[in-house]
């Protein structure tokens, strides 16, 4: 049984904005351009989704999530999130979901945590024992005890985030949204995050949708990526995926006995990427070669001392495909 | 639910409790100030009675008036812009909450707070020690500062509501409304002082029903049905303020959904 959480159709944002020219001519006629940041999105999510949105900075992967979170109305198309109309009941739809923006918290900055859990648990009604049951969840996974007493403007970025991922769940909104939650995170406190995310996610179901400059995240949060750029769709379909369709380049290291000349190294679908002393880095397009035939070829000809094969990284591929487009 | 967020802000304005004394410090300065300036107006005139005022009459109007002041300027026009500055509005938007209901109820934390630790002490002392006179009528006047508050409060919420076409421009047009509304208002000197012309444009602006109506209660300078025909001004301006700042968020509200803010 699937069921659809999330859901978009030919979604599009125009914003206008101002052409500077100078302060002075500002004042008196202002001539404005259209920004297109978002261009006929289309999106079905599922539930217990954990959908990763990456693409460069002004890709539109906010402009996204702010339509879908109701605070945003797209220009043209729809977006339909548990079947509301988020930017039509943004009141209705806050009650479904839970939103982290990492780069601003919605902690009370002078008032310790818990004051601001508290707030919480009242302005969505949330009955005592459940809060009780989710705080004391939260914090053993989260580890964020012994911050509840502390003032928000004395946590760390790290120990904050943390905190504002939990404020973001008390009240089980069956869907999650996170704007670059990761954003200037050091390893433990990613990781910690990361754990946090996979866990509601498999207990829970809770339908995550992550945007994030963090290829760590992806690989290890997300089954499911969107690629925007320039506001368009340009990817959406499973990590493995985009890892066989565009990852089709193994790198092959040898290191060798003796230096090998370069132009001896040559086969069709083989490229010499790099050579130092007696190392050599082969690029081969698995599409036209086979990696385990040219590792025999190299055998039969040469002795060497080792060998290793390389997989593509998710991140160069994503570097390529945002550098040269699909 | 909302009043949680009345409660939540008087615990965060704990946080500045020295910041609060520092403002006593500063009110009982204020008082001992304007005691001796009157003192030596009335002194230096010779007469008993200025426009109306006696000595004590005037300092009565002047204490009261600057415990009227404290608990109207809650400062939540820089909230709104900060809010608008910052983005922190995407935060508050993200919850199930009325926006201009949340900032309003968070305002009166301020007020709540700032009428126990300031204003009341202040009251209190200034009966013990300068002998001010007790209101004419208490229930009337309570009636009137309430209604001024709100009518007040609509005014600085349009203040506020500015940063959504121009951040950085509150600061300013809040200085000028402060400014505007302590000569208009009867706030700094009462409006019998002014010559009739000035004082009746004054009547017909919002700021008089703040000041001007609340102590002109207090005083028993206006007594009987002439105060029914005060609380309608201020229920009027009330409306009036009211709708506007309804249609200014709502106006603004489209422009933050729509244009992104």
């Amino acid at each position: 049984m699937s069921e659809v959480v999330i859901e978009a159709k030919n979604l599009g944002k125009e914003f206008k904005s101002l052409k500077r020219e100078s302060a002075v001519k500002d004042l008196f006629s202002r001539t404005y351009k259209k920004v297109k940041a978002l261009k006929n999105v289309n999106l079905k999510v599922e539930r217990g989704e954990f959908v990763g949105i990456i693409g460069p900075n002004g890709a539109g992967k906010s402009t996204l999530i702010k339509i879908l979170t109701g605070i945003l109305t797209p220009s043209s198309g729809y977006a339909k999130v548990l079947d509301l109309i988020p930017y039509e009941k943004r009141k209705e739809n806050a009650r479904n979901i839970g939103v982290v923006f990492g780069w601003r918290s919605q902690l009370w900055w002078d008032l310790m945590v818990k004051d601001s859990y508290e707030l919480l648990k009242h302005l969505y009604k949330i009955p005592e024992s459940r809060f009780k049951e989710n705080l004391e969840t939260f914090s053993s996974i989260l580890d964020i005890d012994k911050y509840l007493k502390k003032p928000v403007r004395k946590l760390s970025l790290g120990e904050r985030v943390r905190c504002d991922l939990a404020a973001s769940l008390f009240h089980d909104p069956p869907i999650l949204f996170l704007d670059e939650p990761t954003i200037g995170l050091d390893v433990v406190a990613k990781q910690q995050i990361r754990d946090f995310l996979t866990k509601i996610n498999r207990e829970r179901k809770v339908t995550i949708i992550i945007t994030t400059h963090d290829m760590g995240d992806i690989e290890e949060l997300c089954k499911r990526i969107l690629i925007v750029d320039k506001g368009k769709k340009i990817f959406d379909g499973l990590i493995d995926d985009i890892k066989k369709k565009f990852g089709t380049e193994r790198v092959l290291i040898v290191d060798f006995q003796d230096p090998v000349e370069k132009n001896k190294l040559k086969w069709k679908g083989v490229k010499v990427l790099d050579t130092e002393e007696n190392r050599a880095f082969l690029g081969i397009n698995t599409k036209k070669a086979s990696v385990s035939e040219i590792i025999k070829k190299i055998l039969s000809k040469w002795s060497i001392y080792d060998i290793s094969i390389e997989e593509p990284k998710v991140e160069e591929i994503i570097r390529k495909i945002y550098r040269e487009g699909l | 639910m909302y009043l949680d967020v009345t409660a939540l802000g008087i615990k965060e304005m704990l946080a500045y409790r020295t910041e609060f004394f520092a403002r006593l410090v500063g009110a009982l300065i204020n008082l001992a100030v304007l005691w001796f300036v009157w003192n030596a107006v009335f002194a230096a005139s010779g007469l008993a009675v200025i426009s109306g005022f006696s000595l004590s009459a005037m300092i009565t109007y002047l204490v009261v008036s600057s415990c009227i002041g404290p608990l109207i300027n809650s400062g939540f026009e820089y909230e709104i812009e900060w809010d608008v500055r910052t983005g922190r509005l995407s935060t508050i938007l993200t919850k199930p909450v009325s926006y201009p209901i949340f900032r309003i109820f968070k305002g009166f934390s301020n007020t709540i707070f700032t009428l126990i630790t300031n204003v009341l002490p202040i009251f209190l002392i200034s009966i013990l020690l300068i002998n001010i006179s007790l209101p004419v009528n208490f229930l009337a006047f309570l009636i009137s500062v309430v209604l001024g508050y709100f009518v007040n409060y609509f005014m600085v919420f349009l203040t506020g509501m500015w940063a959504f076409w121009s951040t950085g421009s509150v600061w300013g047009l809040s200085l000028s409304r402060r400014m505007i509304s302590d000569v208009m208002s009867g706030a700094l000197i009462p409006l019998y002082f002014f010559p009739t012309w000035f004082a009746d444009i004054a009547r017909l602006l919002p700021f008089q029903t703040v000041f001007h109506i609340p102590l002109s209660i207090y005083l028993g300078k206006i007594v009987g049905i002439d105060i029914f025909y005060l609380f309608v001004q201020q229920v009027i301006w009330l409306v009036i303020l009211g709708f506007l700042s309804y249609f200014v968020w709502k106006i603004a509200e489209r422009k933050v959904i729509v244009h992104g803010g």
